[in-house]
């Protein structure tokens, strides 16, 4: 159906020498990002003891440090698809392997920025954030400093004894963001994290996100309904249609970042998913 | 500030009118001279009979009686239903077993507990406290498995993702997202509590509230009787307002609102 495309991607080699100063010695990852693969994964819910394939035939291979961008119709299964590579999820067909072995659960390697943020209303933002730290030891200076940091990153500095009834819905998302970070996970998951955030706000963090995923080497894969983000960020872009989900293109996008929006390439690319995604109706 | 002044007045009102009408008609029957005095108490004999009471120490002996018996049933019997309603909320299999014990059990009335309680505690000390305890166990125990039945799947999500602990979960999600249940299972199992030691202390006891009601009747001193009655309400009353006022301050998630 759909050609899995493996791309040797030697632009950006991991760094996460660099990184160690910065988070502690409390390190447990390697020195390379995550390879995932996905195998003729399938999913379906019951509902009403009907049940309904939302998923199918998934098959994807994302290298180390890839960005992969996921576009699809409302209820096509992408936030789904997460989940299941999160390991939230764990009832499916196929296979999901991260650097050859099977997600069996969640792990703090697999970072998951949810559709909506998330955040416990009875916590305030520095709270909030520090529940990512709430299985690890480390130290609680390193703790406040790494919160702090990751604070300022997604402009929240400030904001630290905010509830979250106190903030907007970007804020908010933004407060859940620096939660999906400070665990520097291998692979983040982002389900269209932009969503809720103003237009600016939105090109400033996706250059934060670009910022960050070139320094720290992670693999990202980022549901988004936004066509022209996808294009911006990814490597490759994972067409999906729906009812039941399935890979209907996979597009490389072999340009180098940061790029310009404006790029013709990216136009075209652009009017092809539209006119992908178009076919459905 | 005319405004604060002008709340607490209409907030006065509202508090006082009912008991203080109830005063007045009181007073009126007594009056009526259609019932005999040692019956029908007059209120100002029933507030003499109270400073006296004041006065003496005994009122304050029996109430610290009482209020220790509470204290220690409602700990023992609350903190138990806490446990159990977080355990039977969050264990599938538990549930599986407990579930249809606890259902059949919480149907029985808890004074019906009483007349087992004593066949296999006596009537000393432990036995109030049990049936104390036993008073403050279900709803303490009921509102919180709802609580944490309600906590939203979401969150879980969030505790899952991060890898909390089973500790961390309860502490960090389960118990401040069940909070306003907590609370409302806390401040029906007070107010049964203190029901239930009146009502223990009232056929069982040497010392109590319940106790200096019974031998006032005994006794037939009413006015005793009935600053008792009146006492047992106020007290439940006070009881009952301080957790609605914690409660109403924990339902929400806005502290000390902006
Ligand atoms: N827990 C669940 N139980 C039953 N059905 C579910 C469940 N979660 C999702 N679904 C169904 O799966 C399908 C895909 O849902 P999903 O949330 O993955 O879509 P989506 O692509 O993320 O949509 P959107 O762009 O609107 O966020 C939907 O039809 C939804 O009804
Ligand atoms: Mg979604």
């Amino acid at each position: 159906m759909h050609s899995v495309v493996k791309l040797a991607d030697a632009k950006r080699s991991p760094k996460w020498t660099d990184s160690q100063t910065e988070s502690g010695s409390d390190r447990r990852f390697s020195q390379h990002a995550s390879d995932l693969v996905l195998r003729q994964v399938a999913k379906a819910y019951r509902i009403d003891g009907k049940r309904l394939p939302v998923l199918e035939d998934i098959n994807l291979t994302v290298e180390p440090g890839q960005f992969v961008t996921i576009v699809g119709a409302s209820g096509c299964g992408k936030s789904t698809l997460l989940r299941l590579i999160s390991g939230l999820e764990r009832d499916f067909d196929g296979e999901i392997l991260v650097s050859g072995r099977n997600v069996t659960g969640p792990s703090l390697n697999r970072g998951l920025i949810f559709q909506d943020h998330r955040l416990f209303p009875w916590l305030n933002v520095e709270d909030n954030v520090a529940l990512a730290f709430e299985s690890r030891r480390i130290d609680p200076a390193d703790k406040r400093r790494i919160i702090q940091e990751h604070l300022k990153l997604v402009g929240l500095t400030g904001f630290e004894k905010a509830f979250p009834y106190q903030l907007s819905g970007g804020m908010a998302q933004r407060a859940a963001i620096a939660r999906a970070l400070v665990n520097e996970p291998e692979i983040l998951l982002l389900d269209e994290p932009l969503g809720a955030v103003d237009a600016l706000t939105r090109l400033y963090l996706q250059n934060e996100l670009q910022r960050i995923w070139t320094q720290k080497g992670v693999t990202m894969i980022m549901v988004t309904h936004d066509i022209d983000e996808a294009l911006f960020l990814g490597d490759r872009v994972v067409v999906l249609q729906s009812r039941p989900g399935r890979v209907r293109r996979i597009i490389d996008v072999d340009l180098p970042h940061p790029r310009d929006r404006e790029d013709r390439q990216i136009a075209r690319l652009k009017k092809e998913i539209l006119a992908d995604l178009a076919g459905e109706h | 500030m005319f405004g604060i002044i002008r709340k607490i007045g209409t907030v006065a009102l509202r508090l006082l009118a009912p008991p203080l009408l109830l005063i007045a008609v009181w007073e009126a029957l007594c009056r009526s001279g259609r019932f005999p005095d040692a019956v029908l108490v007059p209120p100002e004999q029933v507030y003499l009979t109270f400073i006296g009471l004041v006065q003496d120490g005994e009122l304050w002996d029996n109430l610290k009686a009482s209020g220790s018996r509470v204290l220690i049933g409602f700990a023992i019997g609350g903190g138990a239903g806490l446990v159990t309603g977080i355990a039977l909320g969050l264990s599938r299999t538990l549930e599986r077993y407990l579930g249809l014990s606890f259902t059949v059990l919480r149907q029985v009335p808890f004074i019906a507990w009483g007349p087992l309680l004593i066949i296999v505690m006596g009537i000393g000390e432990g036995f109030k406290i049990a049936i104390i305890a036993n008073a403050a166990f279900f709803p303490m125990a009921l509102n919180t498995l709802d609580g944490v039945r309600n906590v939203p799947r979401n969150y879980r999500d969030v505790a899952a993702i991060f890898q909390f602990s089973r500790w961390s979960l309860i502490r960090r999600l389960i118990v401040p997202a069940s909070l306003p249940f907590i609370l409302t299972g806390l401040r029906l199992a007070l107010s049964r509590s203190w029901m239930m030691v009146v009502g223990a202390e009232l056929f069982a006891s040497t010392i109590g509230i319940g106790h200096m009601m019974d031998w006032a009747r005994e006794m037939f001193q009413i006015d005793v009787v009935m600053v008792g009655v009146l006492l047992t309400g106020i007290v439940g009353f006070l009881l009952d307002q301080s957790l609605r006022l914690i409660e109403a301050r924990f339902s929400t998630w806005k502290p000390r609102a902006a």
